[in-house]
């Protein structure tokens, strides 16, 4: 049997005989193949000065980096916001009575808790935007939220399903009519309304993994305009925070569908610092706290304990 | 958390989502190769300089052409490397002139360095030199002709003046005979 790798030596190697005749790879023997790939070796040296620049010079002229191939940028917060909106009332629509009581990790709360939770949750995000916010941290969002949802103590499923419907379209209208430059206080920071329906968003979908673990559904997964979105997100609110930006310069390179570049704190001209490298999704669920960080593989290039301060504070955001 | 963000999986994906610094250690890692290839089988500083700047604009272009499941990274450029440099040698006026001059071939069998062009003492101190040198001499020059010099099949043939059977053949042979040289060897340079 021949190796893919050796395959394509010869291939390499037999490349002049190619063209007048199709080899039958499969009857070379692996060692031969291991030879056609060691000619080439023989050839190698090392290229003139100035090369490596004028081929980074020309690569990225041709294509800008930071972004993938032909990939898609994020789109609005608003259509972020109302498509996961749409999404997690499909999701529970789809949930059957035995669905609603299933608990979620493992804990005493229930599906239904959560739904009611995020009833809160909206409702508290409105009046902050229509009244201003008020200084709260983001360890006491969930009794804030449950002092906001007093009223759906007996209520049935479904009317807990309508009133989050409710409150998700009340939140989305305050936002859209709010002026976008308005910062509005919000768990320890002050965000725009635009920013304010990221986050949303990300709270959405990180209860839609709760549900969807709960009740033995496959997780949620958005659309690369929406995976682009949050991460670009949240690697902007990573830049904002003291402890991670008093370190040097870092990197991280976000990879699969709506993945991209993004240099938290600025590149180093010497080029110290870390370049963190990771699926986007499983950046996301880390900083949602839906991914426990011994759980999250990512490879590092450049300073190890640098990269490893950034990813500790990456779930910071996260609200529950 | 991993450290090492070098291996060719994620040197791929880092080149796909757009980060040009992956680009710069692939170059590192395999310009000597590409370079070094262009102008081995053009003969031209100049072809080779475009050739290698074409080779990776089309890596960072197009990454997701790498199949990893299918070689390496390095093996992948030395694949494109050789096939844009045959095309070039191809496509030039050389082609006439290596396709009018037979080259002499010696009837004994056996090493003879005369035969190596000079460019080639630079590689005789590697086994890998010292296995080509070691060839039967028609083979060796049709390993040249073949692999360095962008000739193909037929026009190796019609260069030696020998049937195309027997041009196969030797492309054969003398593949095998390396293999048989160099062993082992050549696992560190093929990875």
């Amino acid at each position: 049997m021949t190796g893919p790798d050796e395959t394509l030596a010869a291939l390499a190697a037999l490349h002049a005989v190619d063209d007048d005749e199709r080899l039958e790879v499969g009857v070379i023997e692996p060692g031969l193949l291991r030879t056609a790939a060691g000619l080439a070796e023989i050839a190698a040296e090392p290229p003139p000065p100035g090369l490596a620049a004028a081929v980074l010079r020309d690569a990225v002229r041709a294509r800008p980096p930071g972004r993938p191939p032909g990939g898609v940028g994020p789109c609005t917060p608003a259509e972020a916001f109302a498509r996961t909106v749409a999404e997690l009332e499909a999701l529970l629509d789809s949930l059957t009575a035995a669905d609603w009581t299933a608990s979620v990790h493992g804990t005493d709360h229930a599906v239904r808790d959560v739904v009611v939770h995020l009833v809160g949750a909206e409702r508290v995000a409105t009046h902050w935007l229509l009244a201003s916010g008020d200084d709260v941290a983001p360890s006491d969002h969930p009794a804030l939220t449950a002092a906001a949802v007093a009223d759906l103590d007996d209520a049935s499923v479904d009317a807990v399903a309508t009133a989050w419907r409710r409150a998700a379209d009340d939140f989305a209208a305050a936002a859209g009519a709010a002026d976008p430059e308005l910062a509005v206080p919000y768990y320890g920071r002050r965000l725009r309304p635009a920013a304010m329906l990221v986050s949303r968003t990300f709270e959405l979908w990180a209860h839609m993994i709760d549900i969807t673990t709960a009740t033995g559904r496959d997780l949620p997964r958005l659309d690369p305009n929406r995976m682009a979105l949050l991460s670009g997100g949240l690697m902007q609110a990573l830049a904002t925070l003291d402890d991670a930006t008093a370190q040097a310069p870092v990197r991280f390179v976000l990879t699969g569908d709506g993945g991209g570049v993004h240099d938290v704190a600025g590149r180093a001209p010497d080029g110290t610092g870390a370049t963190i490298v990771g699926d986007v999704v499983d950046i996301c669920r880390a900083a949602a706290r839906r991914l426990a960080p011994d759980r999250l593989t990512v490879h590092v290039d450049g300073d190890p304990e640098l990269a490893e301060r950034f990813l500790r504070v990456l779930g910071s955001f996260a609200l529950d | 958390m991993v450290v090492g963000a070098r291996s060719d999986d994620v040197l791929v994906a880092r080149l796909l989502a757009g980060d040009e610094t992956a680009l710069a250690i692939v170059f590192a890692e395999h310009g000597d190769l590409v370079y070094g290839l262009a102008r081995r089988v053009t003969r031209d500083e100049h072809l080779a300089h475009d050739i290698t700047q074409e080779v990776f604009a089309g890596l960072w272009q197009r990454p997701d052409k790498v199949d990893l499941a299918r070689g390496s990274l390095r093996t992948f450029l030395a694949m494109v490397t050789h096939g844009r440099s045959v095309d070039e040698v191809r496509r030039s006026e050389r082609r006439q002139r290596l396709e009018a001059v037979a080259p002499e071939v010696d009837a004994e069998d056996g090493p003879d360095v005369s035969v190596v062009d000079a460019a080639a003492e630079r590689w005789r101190s590697s086994r890998l030199a010292a296995g080509l040198a070691a060839l039967p001499s028609e083979q060796r020059r049709a390993v040249q002709l073949a692999y360095f010099e962008g000739l193909t099949y037929r026009q190796v043939a019609a260069a030696l003046g020998i049937p195309e059977g027997t041009a196969k053949s030797r492309l054969r042979l003398a593949l095998g005979r390396l293999r048989g040289t160099l062993g082992d060897d050549l696992r560190l340079v093929t990875g």
